[in-house]
């Protein structure tokens, strides 16, 4: 895998909340979710597979995303593993949101502090 | 002692890698990749289930021990600090055996039995594999864990070389390596000495306190000429600028080859 210098490693926990909201547009598989994350943030958040797979069965564990093996592809022919947001996942996403919320705004308050009136 | 990755767990997850993997080298051709390379491009990612493997294995190791290998890392740098060569170290001189800790076993006999281990066929090597290196051995801490939860083995033991530097009398030194293995070694593979004793586990105290040695036989006829007054004395081996002496405890029998 490429490694470029201008690539930004995710935080921890981080990666998590992107999934989840991710899945908040509908179900999609792993590919998908890295793709969407990729191409949303321009290319700038690179989600290597080496910690994709391991977040999604680790939000699968904790109950907070459903998987199912669905065909889907050009000719229905190729399987695929759908995630989906369950409930509990989506208020946990809400709970995550807030978080980073308040550390992006605290972050802000010390890197920027003019700009906070 | 269960890689904690179930079988159908790890097919899963086989399955899921090998479509995003597809994904990717359809990209690639999508993205103007002739069709030879983008053909070849796939293969090489799908046909290598090695690849596969080991990706998988790196999450699985990431996803279920994260927190254990942290304390790992941990432990690993304590014990190098710790338990070099000051320690109550057990040596055993020039012991080729492979009885090293780890997570996937491998049957080994064809090894172990040119060493006259009795029931060699039985004898499992476990290593760890990590990015950095496929074939990796485990801390002390490690093993004791493992020890701990191996079920379905008679024992697991414990080996790691060290280099150490033998003074002659002349000022000069020869170069060795000295394996340092758990108290459980010669006891668990059957090994019983030429001369003198080998230790075990019930030698915990002494071990604690006092550097011992079990001498491999062709280093112990090269270098004291066959004596087996030997046993008792005390010899010293040096490793950077300490020097201990460690006293002799036995000498293994000829069956059981130096490497």
């Amino acid at each position: 895998m490429a490694k470029s210098s201008t690539r930004i490693e995710l935080l921890q926990g981080t990666l998590d909340m992107l999934i989840l909201r991710t899945l908040l547009f509908g179900p999609s598989h792993g590919h998908q979710i890295a793709k969407h994350i990729q191409r949303t943030t321009e290319e700038i958040l690179q989600v290597e597979r080496g910690s994709l797979y391991p977040a999604l069965h680790r939000l699968e564990r904790k109950g907070w995303i459903a998987a199912k093996w669905e065909l889907a592809g050009k000719d229905l022919k190729r399987e695929f593993k759908y995630y989906r947001l369950t409930a509990t996942g989506k208020k946990q996403l809400v709970a995550e949101e807030s978080k980073w919320k308040q550390f992006t705004g605290a972050i802000a308050r010390v890197m920027w502090p003019a700009e906070e009136g | 002692m269960r890689w904690p990755l179930g079988k159908k767990r790890e097919q899963n997850l086989e399955r899921e890698l090998r479509s995003h993997l597809q994904l990717e080298a359809e990209e690639q051709l999508e993205r103007g990749l002739s069709l030879e390379q983008a053909q070849y491009t796939a293969q090489r990612v799908l046909g290598n289930k090695t690849l596969l493997k080991e990706e998988m294995r790196e999450m699985w190791r990431w996803t279920s021990l994260e927190r254990f290998w942290q304390d790992l890392r941990y432990a690993v740098r304590v014990l190098r600090k710790n338990l070099g060569f000051s320690a109550a170290a057990v040596l055993s001189l020039a012991l080729g055996i492979g009885a090293n800790t780890a997570i996937f076993s491998l049957v080994d006999g064809l090894w172990m039995r040119s060493m006259a281990v009795p029931r060699s066929n039985e004898i499992v090597r476990l290593f760890s594999t990590t990015s950095q290196n496929p074939e990796d051995t485990f801390s002390y801490l490690e093993y004791l864990a493992l020890k701990d939860q191996a079920r379905g083995f008679q024992g697991l033991v414990a080996r790691g070389g060290r280099g150490i530097q033998l003074p002659n009398k002349d000022g000069t030194s020869e170069l060795h390596t000295v394996n340092v293995v758990s108290d459980n070694l010669f006891s668990a593979l059957g090994i019983q000495p030429l001369a003198g004793r080998i230790f075990t586990p019930a030698d915990k105290d002494l071990l604690n306190h006092e550097p011992v040695a079990v001498l491999g036989n062709s280093f112990w006829k090269r270098r004291f000429g066959s004596d087996r007054g030997i046993v008792g004395q005390q010899i010293e081996f040096q490793r950077g600028n300490q020097r201990v002496l460690f006293t002799v405890l036995g000498v293994l029998p000829e069956t059981f080859r130096d490497r």
